[in-house]
C-alpha cells in the first residue's frame, strides 16, 4: 500500500551503479551494428593483470578461408584499444589518501590494546571529518556537471549510513546517560537530510518583524510545523511567542498560540540526576497536556464559534498533534520516512533505545511501497533493523570504500561476525580486497592499495597482495626501492626474492652491472652473479682492457661475497701490480688465484698463459714448489674436458708456458 | 563512465585479427591475425610501440599466450594451420621459433601454458578433436603427448585449473610440489565442457568429470585464479548465448584438500536470461574476482560474485561510440 509519497526522490541517491565505458571512437561504424556482426565480428579482449584495464579489439569469428563469400573490411578492423574499467577518480585521491590514514591507524590502534569504544568513536570521528571535508571539496569546486553531483550525493549517503552506525553501536554505548537513542537520531536526522528549515527560518525572521508583519510572511505555518516534526521545540515556543501579539490572527488563535509555546518552553528535557522513572512521569503529563490542547483546538473549530478556515488554529491543531505523538498527523506532515520515524520517537517514545528501532521502523516503512526506497533508504532500513548482512550488500551498491571500511568498523565494533556466519566469503575481507585491488591500478594509490591488502592481515590478503606486488612496473629505482620497502614490511618474502631477481635481470639488461650483482646477491642468486662475471671476463678478454674495476669495487663494498668476484678481483691486483714492476707479488697473486680454485676452469688457460712473462722473467718469481705447482695446474687443464681454453690462449701459448716452466725450474733449483 | 584514458593504435595487421595477450606484467601485447602473423607491441601508460612482427604460420594464427617470465621471455601461438610454435626471445636476436608442434591435423584453435609451479607446459586443442600436451623435459627436450577423441567434433578452448586446491590454500605447505593440483578443463563442439586431472599411475591425463549443460557448441572455458576462495570456479560460454559458472566446493578435510577430492559440480547460470548473442569468450582477473564476457553483440560485461553468491554486473564496454 503505498498511503504516502512524497519526494524521496529528492534526497535519495538514484544512482546507476553499472559504470559503462564508451569508446571514442567506437570499435564499429555508429550505427552499422547488426551489418558488422553479420560480417564475422566479435571482440576478444585481454584484462591487464594490474591497473584496471582490458586491451580490446575486433576479432574474426572464423579464419577468412573457411567463409565463402566476401567479407567486408571496416577500418577498426586492425585497432586494438586499451581502456581503463572503474578507474579512481583524481577528485577522491586526496580522501582516499586521507581516509588511508585513518584505516592504518585503526588497524594500529586494535593491534595495541583494547581501545574501547571511545577509541573507535574517535577514529569513526575521522572519517566522518574527512567525508564532510570531500563533500565540502566536491561543493566548493565550482565544477557543475553529473560526476560532480553524483559524487556529493554518494559521499551525502556515505556520511548518512556512517553516522547512523556510529550512533547505534558506539555513542549510544559510550558509559554515560546518552542511552536513549532519540537525541543522536534527531541530530543525525537534521543533519544528513537537510530540509529548507534553516533557509526558511532566516526568511521569516529576516528585518526582526513585528507580530504582525510576522504573521503575513509566507511559509510560517509550514515552517513552524516542521520545527515540530524536527524536535526544533524552543525555536517554535519563541517563534509563536513572537507571533502571539499580532492582530493579523484571530482572538481564539493568538489564545491558543500562546498556550501552544508556553506548553513547548516546558517540553521535559532528560538530566543525568533524573532518574528514567522520573523523567517518564513528567513526560507523559506533558503529552498529555498536547493531546488536552489538540482536542481543544479541534472542537473550537468543529463547535461553530470561530472560523472553521482559520488557518493558525488549523495548524496549531497539526503542531499540537504532531507533539501529541499523532502517527497519522505525523506521516501526513512528513516529507521523509525518516521524519516519520523521528517524530514518534521524539513524541512518544523519548527514551527509546537501540533495541526499538527494528519494530519502530518497520511500522514506519510499511507505509510505502518497497520499490520506491533506494538503495540508501533500503541500507538505512536495514541498519535501523539490524539486518547487518543486507546493510553490507547495500552498502556495497552505493561505494566500494564505504563496504569496506564499515566493513572493517564492524568488525573492530564486534558486531561482523553476525555477516560472517551468513556468507561464504569474509566480508571485511572481502570488500577490502576489492578496495585495494582498484586502487592499485592507480599511478598515486598503489602504495595505498598495497597496504589495504596487506592490513587485512589474511593469508589471502597477503597472497593476493604477492600477486600484484611482483607485477609492479619497476620503472623508476625509487618505485623499485618503495616496492621492495613493502615486502620487507608485510613480509613477503618470496616477492622480495622475484623483485630482486626481476631487478637484476632489468639492471643485466640495461648494462648496469655492478646493480645487477647488487640485486643478485641479495637473493644469494650466485649462478647469475657467476654469470655476470663470466660477462665481464669475456669483455677482458675480446677487449684486452681491464675496465670492470670500478664495478666490481662497487659491489665489495657492499659486503658482496662470490668466487668469481674475488678471481676477478684478484686478477685486477695482478695486473697492477704487474705493471708496478712488482713481479714477484704479481707471481704471488696469480698462483694464489689458480691455487685457490676461485677462477671459473675456462679461465684457467689464460691465467697459465699470463705467468708465461714472470716465467721468462729476469728475476726469479716463482720458486720450484710454485713451479711445481704451476705445472699440477697444467695438468689438470689437460685432463679436464671443460677448460679448454677460450681466450686468446690456444695450445701453441699452453706450449710455450711448458717451456717456460721447465726453464724457469731449471733456474730456481740452481738459485736454490 | 566516460573514459578518458582510452589508448587506440593501429596493430597493422592486414587481415581480421584473433586474440589479443597481455604478458605478465601488462608491459608487451601480442595480437595474432588472419594475415598468418603476430605483432608485439610494448605498452607502457599512455603510449605504445611496434616491437616486432612473428611471421612463420601459413594460416589464420588463432591465439597466443605468453608464458610464466620464469621461463624467460616466451609466447606460443596456435593457427588453422595446424601447428603450434613457440617462440623465445633472446637479447639482440629478437623472437625466433624454439619448437614446431606439428602432431595435428587439423587447425590447433586453443592454446594454454600450464601454471608455473607445473613447469613449461603448453595445452593445446584442436579441431581434429584432440588435445595435446607439449612438455619441456629436463632433458631439454619438448615431448608432446596426445589425448585422442578429447571431443570428438573438435576442441575449442582449453584452461588450466589452479595448482593450489581451493579451500587448500591457507594451509602451511600447500605450494610442495606433491600437493599441486594437476588438472585442466576442455569445452568443444561436442557441446561438452570435461576435466582432465592428471594420473600419477599412468603418467597421463584422463577425463574425470563431463559437465553438460550448454546446448551448441562450447566456445571458451576458464577456471578462475584460487587465491584463497573457498571452492573452485569454472567459466564456460558457448554459441548457445548462455555463461554458466561451475562451482565445486573444497574438500572439508585438510587431508582431503591437497588430493583433489571429488566434490559435485554446481551449476549457475550467469545471468538470469541468455546474453543476446554468441559468446565468444569468458577472462578472470588476476586474483579471480571478476569475470569479463565478450559477447557477439558489441559488448564485454564485467561480473562479479556478491556475499550472497548472487553474480551481479559491474560494469560494461559499450564500443559504439555513443552514449546509452
Amino acid at each position: 500500500m503505498q498511503k504516502i509519497r512524497t519526494s524521496i526522490d529528492t534526497f535519495v541517491v538514484s544512482r546507476d551503479k553499472e559504470a559503462v565505458t564508451h569508446l571514442f571512437p567506437g570499435l564499429f561504424p555508429a550505427g552499422r551494428q547488426a551489418e558488422w556482426s553479420e560480417q564475422n565480428r566479435t571482440l576478444t579482449f585481454s584484462i591487464h593483470p594490474t591497473n584496471n584495464k582490458l586491451a580490446l579489439t575486433v576479432a574474426g569469428k572464423q579464419p577468412r578461408e573457411s567463409i565463402k563469400r566476401d567479407i567486408q573490411s571496416f577500418e577498426q578492423d586492425q585497432s586494438v584499444t586499451i581502456c581503463g574499467l572503474a578507474s579512481v577518480p583524481d577528485e577522491r585521491v586526496s580522501f582516499v589518501n586521507d581516509t588511508h590514514a585513518v584505516f592504518v591507524e585503526l588497524q594500529s590502534i586494535m593491534d595495541k590494546s583494547a581501545v574501547g569504544v571511545e577509541g573507535v568513536l574517535r577514529v569513526s570521528g575521522l572519517y566522518r571529518e574527512a567525508i564532510l571535508k570531500q563533500i565540502r571539496v566536491l561543493q566548493e569546486s565550482g565544477v557543475d556537471g553529473d560526476f560532480i553531483k553524483e559524487e556529493i550525493e554518494t559521499f551525502q549517503s556515505i556520511h548518512g549510513i556512517w553516522q547512523l552506525l556510529e550512533i547505534m553501536y558506539l555513542t549510544t554505548n559510550t558509559p554515560g546517560p546518552c542511552t536513549s537513542v532519540v537525541s543522536p537520531y534527531m541530530k543525525w536526522l537534521n543533519a544528513n537530510f537537510t530540509t529548507q528549515l534553516v533557509e526558511d527560518g532566516r526568511r521569516i525572521a529576516e528585518g526582526s518583524p513585528t507580530a504582525d508583519e510576522l504573521a503575513k510572511r509566507d511559509g510560517l505555518w509550514e515552517y513552524l510545523k516542521k520545527l515540530a516534526l524536527r524536535g526544533h521545540v524552543s525555536a517554535l515556543a519563541n517563534m509563536l511567542e513572537r507571533l502571539a501579539p499580532s492582530q493579523q490572527i484571530s482572538t481564539s488563535a493568538a489564545h491558543w498560540v500562546r498556550s501552544v509555546s508556553q506548553s513547548a518552553k516546558r517540553m521535559p528535557i532528560g538530566s543525568n540526576e533524573e532518574t528514567s522513572g522520573s523523567f517518564r512521569i513528567r513526560w507523559k503529563q506533558w503529552s498529555e497536556e498536547q493531546k488536552d490542547i489538540a482536542k481543544s483546538i479541534s472542537e473550537l473549530l468543529k463547535d461553530g464559534s470561530t472560523d472553521a478556515e482559520d488557518l493558525a488554529l488549523q495548524a496549531l491543531l497539526i503542531i499540537s498533534d504532531i507533539m501529541s505523538g499523532n502517527v497519522d498527523t505525523i506521516s501526513a506532515e512528513s516529507e521523509y520516512w525518516q521524519d516519520i520515524l523521528g517524530a514518534i520517537m521524539l513524541y512518544s517514545e523519548p527514551t527509546a533505545q537501540v533495541d526499538r528501532l527494528p519494530k519502530l521502523v518497520g511500522a514506519v516503512i510499511e507505509q510505502y511501497e518497497s520499490s520506491d526506497f533506494t538503495d540508501l533508504d533500503r541500507a538505512l532500513v536495514a541498519l535501523l533493523s539490524h539486518d547487518l548482512p543486507e546493510f553490507l550488500i547495500l552498502c556495497s551498491r552505493i561505494d566500494l570504500w564505504l563496504s569496506a571500511h564499515i566493513a572493517d568498523l564492524m568488525d573492530h565494533i564486534g558486531i561482523l561476525s553476525i555477516c560472517r556466519r551468513v556468507f561464504l566469503l569474509d566480508p571485511r575481507e572481502h570488500y577490502l580486497l576489492a578496495l585495494g585491488e582498484a586502487y592499485i591500478g592507480h599511478e598515486d594509490l598503489w602504495r595505498v592499495g598495497l597496504d589495504y591488502l596487506g592490513l587485512i592481515g589474511t593469508r589471502t590478503g597477503s597472497s593476493v597482495m604477492e600477486e600484484y606486488v611482483v607485477r609492479l612496473p619497476l620503472d623508476s629505482d625509487r618505485k623499485a626501492e618503495q616496492v621492495l620497502r613493502v615486502c620487507d614490511t608485510f613480509k613477503l618474502a618470496r616477492a622480495r626474492d622475484r623483485i630482486h631477481r626481476q631487478l637484476g635481470r632489468q639492471k643485466w639488461d640495461c648494462g648496469r652491472l655492478g646493480a645487477a650483482i647488487g640485486h643478485f646477491a641479495q637473493v644469494a642468486d650466485t649462478a647469475s652473479i657467476g654469470l655476470i662475471c663470466d660477462q665481464l671476463w669475456r669483455e677482458y678478454l675480446d677487449s684486452g682492457k681491464l675496465t670492470y674495476g670500478s664495478v666490481i669495487d662497487s659491489v665489495i663494498s657492499t659486503g658482496v661475497e662470490h668466487d668469481r668476484l674475488q678471481f676477478l678481483v684478484k686478477y685486477r691486483d695482478f695486473h697492477e701490480s704487474y705493471r708496478a714492476g712488482e713481479y714477484v707479488e704479481s707471481g704471488k697473486i696469480i698462483l694464489s688465484i689458480l691455487l685457490s680454485e676461485i677462477a671459473p676452469p675456462y679461465a684457467v688457460a689464460d691465467l697459465l698463459v699470463d705467468t708465461i712473462p714472470l716465467l721468462e722473467n729476469d728475476v726469479l718469481v716463482f720458486s720450484s714448489e710454485d713451479t711445481f705447482e704451476l705445472m699440477r695446474c697444467a695438468e689438470s687443464l689437460a685432463s679436464s674436458p671443460e677448460a679448454s681454453p677460450r681466450g686468446s690462449s690456444g695450445n701453441g701459448e699452453l706450449g710455450i708456458f711448458n717451456i717456460a716452466c721447465s726453464r724457469n725450474l731449471a733456474r730456481a733449483f740452481v738459485m736454490s | 563512465m566516460t573514459n578518458n584514458e582510452t589508448l587506440q593504435f593501429d596493430t597493422q595487421h592486414e587481415d581480421m585479427i584473433h586474440d589479443a595477450q597481455l604478458d605478465y606484467y601488462g608491459k608487451r601485447l601480442a595480437t595474432c591475425s588472419s594475415d598468418g602473423t603476430i605483432h608485439l607491441f610494448e605498452i607502457n601508460g599512455k603510449q605504445q610501440k611496434f616491437v616486432a612482427t612473428l611471421k612463420e604460420h601459413s594460416g589464420p594464427v588463432w591465439q597466443v599466450s605468453w608464458a610464466h617470465p620464469k621461463f624467460g621471455s616466451v609466447l606460443a601461438s596456435c593457427s588453422y594451420d595446424g601447428t603450434v610454435l613457440i617462440w623465445k626471445e633472446t637479447p639482440g636476436s629478437g623472437f625466433s621459433v624454439i619448437k614446431k608442434h606439428d602432431k595435428h591435423q587439423a587447425s590447433v584453435n586453443a592454446i594454454a601454458w600450464a601454471p608455473h609451479e607445473l613447469g613449461p607446459v603448453l595445452l593445446c586443442g584442436s579441431s581434429d578433436g584432440k588435445i595435446s600436451l607439449l612438455t619441456f623435459t629436463e632433458e631439454g627436450i619438448w615431448d608432446a603427448q596426445i589425448i585422442r577423441n578429447a571431443h570428438a567434433t573438435g576442441v575449442n578452448a582449453v584452461s588450466w585449473a589452479p595448482v593450489i586446491a581451493a579451500g587448500a590454500f591457507a594451509q602451511p605447505g600447500t605450494t610442495h610440489k606433491a600437493s599441486l593440483v594437476k588438472q585442466f578443463a576442455s569445452g568443444g563442439c561436442d557441446q561438452n565442457i570435461k576435466i582432465w586431472a592428471y594420473s600419477e599411475d599412468k603418467k597421463t591425463y584422463d577425463v574425470v568429470k563431463v559437465l553438460e549443460g550448454h546446448g551448441d557448441w562450447v566456445r571458451d572455458v576458464a577456471y578462475a585464479p584460487n587465491i584463497g576462495l573457498p571452492r573452485t570456479y569454472l567459466a564456460s560460454c558457448s554459441q548457445d548465448k548462455n555463461v554458466y559458472i561451475w562451482t565445486q566446493d573444497a574438500p572439508i578435510t585438510k587431508a582431503a584438500a591437497g588430493q583433489n577430492a571429488a566434490s559435485d559440480w554446481v551449476r549457475t547460470q550467469l545471468s538470469s536470461t541468455p546474453f543476446p548473442d554468441v559468446v565468444w569468450r569468458v577472462s578472470w582477473s588476476m586474483s579471480g574476482n571478476v569475470l569479463a564476457v565478450s559477447c557477439g553483440d558489441n559488448k564485454i560485461t564485467l561480473w562479479k560474485e556478491n556475499l550472497k553468491g548472487e553474480w551481479e554486473r559491474i560494469s560494461e564496454i559499450n564500443e559504439n561510440g555513443q552514449r546509452a
